[in-house]
């Protein structure tokens, strides 16, 4: 059959991080860029943090530097163990994406530091916006919930945040006060028109007067990360400056402001460099020989088939869809077909007993196997396709949720299966 | 003894024919078997070809139960499937035992069926109409139970029995423990009757009675919606995954039979898809739609010959044993039998306890309606939780914490007051919070931050969660594939990558 549209030279597939990473790979290396995706990515899941790595063999790490080359001696199919060394590229890519949006993202691979959560845990990240990285220790917090909004319950922090902290040798002292505005007089308020109304100073006066009296010996004031989408440093500013104390922003329940601003802001990137997105329509790979031929995307009345020179295929793991169980508990990996690697602990079944199993859950290793260049290997281990490589939550080998290294993965391996499609 | 469908019931005949009664109930009530049942309220139709006595019970007690518990009861019919290579001798069968037990059954033309019920499969050869229902079992045992207390009974849940008195061949006091407090209380017993389901081996034994159950473990799936308007059977011989039945907003597809006496059956995801698979066979979606939970409920079948193996050639019939056979006078036991006769079991148990007390009283359970047994049974409609929750808010939107199941903030808040400190898991049976699709991901934070706002326990505020995703996994490990791995994942990104809950303090 013959395609129906001129060639893109890399045709991404996927939405997410890792997509976007390898997009901006490819239109940095000069490729005419087609980014197509059945969704929005993970990232509106997600905290819109850079996690590296928090965790390794059940140790808390200082940095992620710390623990990458253990990653790669025990776990050859880590996708540390294969793309790591392009870490350090992926997330100057996206920090200097972010930052010519406005948006800031502190840290570095030499250190792991605590943001605080909607649940008053810590959690290790290492680039965060500076709205995430408050000094906790030693810190009086005033916890502040917004009626209206329940994905944010404030006493539930409060009562959480100083054991956490206490578990890290912080010094927390932690109170709720839950506001009711005007603005706020309504049910079901999400996250997102929150985060439109903290864009807009007239909103933020009638929440700053409602405070001021509540503030007390507060050091930091801590909000659920839906301060403002569009002007947010400008929000958060505004109100720590009229606060007299910083404002700390708690990743909560999706759909999540602070991931969306970052694929905002990289989506803008990519389009002001050139390339397409095109999102809503699920993808088939179709492979010609030993190379895939093209791509045929489930448009409305009949579908497009694209040209495909190279592909970069980062349509995400289980949430995602990239990856399906089966009946028989078999794994498919939905757009090309691709085997997929299951661990022998996965044999008995794919999930353990508890949702916290401090070791994971053998699905979650499960994935696409792939070489150095990230091309996916065949069940006899090489390389299926010439044009075809891998990359973020499909990948085989990595227990994200476990290691807190989602984020990381999508930007080396998104960021080196572009090198590789462009080179 | 035993607060479920047959206790219940006969707490309120025995207590109707003007006897003072008291219920216990080591759980909460319809706890058990009752519980964990697919929802059917036989026609009798599937007894009619090898059960000839069960049927008969079912047809009657069938059209009792929708008389005097109309509001629990859904009229969905049923209708009986021969796919192209089922027995060809069944179809006969089942026509001659329905009639010989007066079970209204018409063939209807595959046509008809398939416009009754679309998603039928192209290998439907013939069909068959029967007048089976669904109920649902915790609303009748609800009522069931006010109404035993109405004519003057008690009503222990919680509370375990722990001992019997037995001198000089009768039953002279109880134990009883409550299980929250601990306490123990020794109350005089005149006379003792159990209705303890599969646990009744346990009751005898604390009277020095041998008792021999024989639990038929039955594991049924339930998908996330209704495939089907009527009840969906095989039409051959009884075996496992040869029924689909849609109750209110979900269907559940059933079942198997494995006899093992344990107090902790665990589902195997073969038995799963083997399930599933039997009911595409019916119903071909079965296998494309989502699978939300299974459970597993033991038949309280009685064991005279001490035999263990397949169970569902013992008689679905239920039989009243008195233990003066076994020494003890003034006892007996309620054995076998299934949730559509609850009635008649409760009403011969009645009987016989009548007899041996020497009190002349006939039972009027058949007659006297249920609570609101006002309404007329109707199908099920997925807009009526909606419109209930927006008339209770007077017509704006409803405060929901659930959004899957419609429960509302004040719904919650007024289960906490009355309850003390409760698991999510108590909301789940109470109020279905958390039942639905999303299994939990967004009201389980907010349920957690409500009880925390009510009920401060500071650290250790994250445990209702820790407990309840634990509690969903006992239900959802066996069916990990197609949307409800999805969520499984989507779920462990919100409450492990983002809100890091197994590094809680």
């Amino acid at each position: 059959m013959p395609p129906d549209r001129a060639p893109y030279d890399v045709v991404v597939v996927g939405l997410g991080l890792a997509g976007l990473m390898a997009g901006l790979g490819a239109t940095s290396g000069g490729a005419r860029t087609l980014l197509v995706g059945k969704g929005h990515g993970t990232l509106r899941f997600r905290s819109g943090t850079i996690d590296v790595l928090g965790y390794w063999n059940d140790r808390s790490l200082g940095s992620p530097a710390e623990g990458l080359p253990a990653v790669a001696a025990e776990r050859p199919n880590h996708p540390y163990a294969l793309a790591g060394e392009d870490l350090g590229s992926g997330l100057e890519a996206i920090r200097t994406t972010a930052g010519a949006a406005g948006l800031d993202l502190d840290g570095s691979l030499e250190a792991n530091r605590m943001v605080a959560t909607a649940a008053g845990t810590m959690r290790p990240t290492c680039l965060a916006p500076p709205t995430m990285r408050a000094d906790w220790d030693g810190a009086h917090v005033l916890v502040v919930g917004l009626a209206g909004y329940r994905d944010f319950q404030a006493d539930l922090v409060a009562s959480v945040l100083p054991a956490a902290g206490a578990k890290l040798g912080l010094e927390v002292e932690a109170r709720a006060a839950t506001v009711d505005l005007p603005s706020l007089h309504r049910h079901h308020l999400s996250g997102l028109e929150l985060a439109r109304l903290f864009d807009q100073s007239a909103f933020r006066r009638e929440l700053l007067a409602a405070l001021r009296g509540t503030l007390g010996d507060a050091t930091v004031v801590a909000l659920p990360a839906v301060v403002g989408l569009e002007h947010a440093p400008e929000a958060a500013d505004d109100l720590a400056r009229q606060l007299g104390v910083p404002v700390a922003e708690l990743p909560t329940l999706p759909p999540s402001v602070p991931g969306l601003r970052l694929e905002l802001a990289i989506t803008a990137a990519l389009r002001r460099a050139g390339a397409r997105l095109q999102v809503g329509t699920f993808v088939r790979a179709i492979p010609q020989g030993g190379r895939i031929g093209w791509v045929e995307i489930q448009s409305p009345g009949h579908p497009l088939r694209v040209p495909v020179g190279r592909m970069v295929l980062a349509s995400g793991g289980l949430a995602s869809g990239g990856l399906e169980v089966r009946l028989d508990g078999t794994l498919r990996e939905t757009v090309a077909e691709l085997p997929v690697w299951l661990p022998e602990s996965a044999q008995g079944a794919l999930v353990g007993r508890s949702f916290l199993e401090s070791s994971g859950h053998p699905v979650s290793l499960a994935g696409v196997q792939v070489d150095g260049a990230m091309r996916p290997l065949g069940r006899e281990g090489s390389p299926l396709y010439e044009n075809l490589f891998a990359a973020g939550g499909l990948l085989a080998g990595a227990d994200r949720a476990v290691e807190k290294s989602a984020d990381g993965i999508c930007c080396a391996t998104g960021w080196r299966a572009a090198q590789e499609a462009v080179a | 003894m035993g607060g479920g469908a047959t206790g219940a019931g006969l707490t309120r005949d025995l207590a109707m024919r003007g006897l003072r009664c008291l219920l216990v109930e080591q759980s909460d009530l319809a706890h058990g078997t009752t519980g964990h049942f697919h929802g059917l309220l036989h026609s009798g139709a599937r007894y009619a070809v090898r059960d000839a006595e069960a049927a008969d019970e079912c047809i009657v007690e069938n059209r009792i139960v929708r008389r005097i518990a109309a509001p629990h009861v859904e009229d969905t019919g049923g209708l009986f499937c021969w796919l192209e290579g089922d027995p060809d001798d069944y179809p006969g069968q089942l026509v001659a035992g329905c009639q010989k037990a007066g079970i209204e059954i018409e063939e209807i033309s595959v046509a008809e069926a398939r416009r009754r019920e679309p998603l039928l499969t192209p290998r439907l050869g013939r069909a068959f109409a029967v007048p089976d229902a669904t109920v649902e079992p915790w609303g009748l045992v609800a009522d069931n139970a006010e109404s035993a207390v109405d004519h003057g009974a008690s009503i222990r849940r919680y509370t375990r029995l722990v001992g019997l008195g037995v001198e000089a061949g009768r039953v002279l006091w109880a134990d009883l423990e409550d299980i929250g407090s601990g306490e123990r209380e020794r109350v005089e017993v005149n006379f003792l009757a159990s209705a303890a389901g599969y646990w009744a081996g346990r009751v005898a034994s604390l009277a020095g009675v041998k008792l021999q159950m024989a639990p038929g473990w039955g594991t049924m799936v339930v998908m996330n919606q209704r495939l089907s308007s009527s009840v969906v059977n095989r039409c051959r011989p009884p075996g496992d995954g040869d029924i689909l039945v849609p109750v209110g907003p979900v269907s559940i597809l059933g079942t198997t039979d494995t006899t093992l006496d344990t107090d902790n059956y665990e589902i195997t995801p073969e038995e799963v898809r083997f399930i599933v698979t039997e009911g595409a066979a019916m119903v071909p979606a079965a296998a494309e739609r989502r699978a939300l939970r299974v459970f597993a409920g033991a038949r309280p079948l009685y064991d005279p010959g001490h035999q263990h193996g397949e169970s569902r050639t013992l008689s679905r019939s239920h039989m009243v044993l008195d233990h003066a056979n076994d020494g003890v006078d003034n006892f007996i036991s309620i054995v076998g039998g299934k949730l559509t006769t609850y009635r008649l079991m409760a009403e011969h148990t009645a009987d016989a306890v009548c007899a041996k007390l020497g009190v002349d009283a006939r039972c009027r359970t058949a007659e006297e309606p249920l609570g609101e047994a006002r309404k007329t049974p109707r199908h099920y409609s997925l807009g009526d939780r909606l419109t209930a929750r927006e008339q209770e808010a007077g017509g704006a939107d409803a405060d929901l914490v659930c959004e899957c199941e419609l429960v509302t903030r004040d719904m919650v808040r007024e289960f906490i007051e009355s309850f003390g400190t409760p698991h999510i898991d108590d909301m789940l049976r109470a109020l279905r919070l958390g039942m639905g699709p999303c299994q939990g991901a967004f009201c389980m934070l907010r349920a957690a931050g409500i009880l925390e706002r009510m009920r401060p326990s500071g650290a250790a505020a994250l445990e209702p969660i820790r407990l309840f995703l634990d509690e969903r996994m006992k239900g959802d490990r066996p069916i990990m594939w197609g949307d409800q791995a999805r969520q499984f994942r989507l779920n462990e990104i919100i409450y492990r990558d983002v809100l890091a809950l197994d590094h809680a303090p």
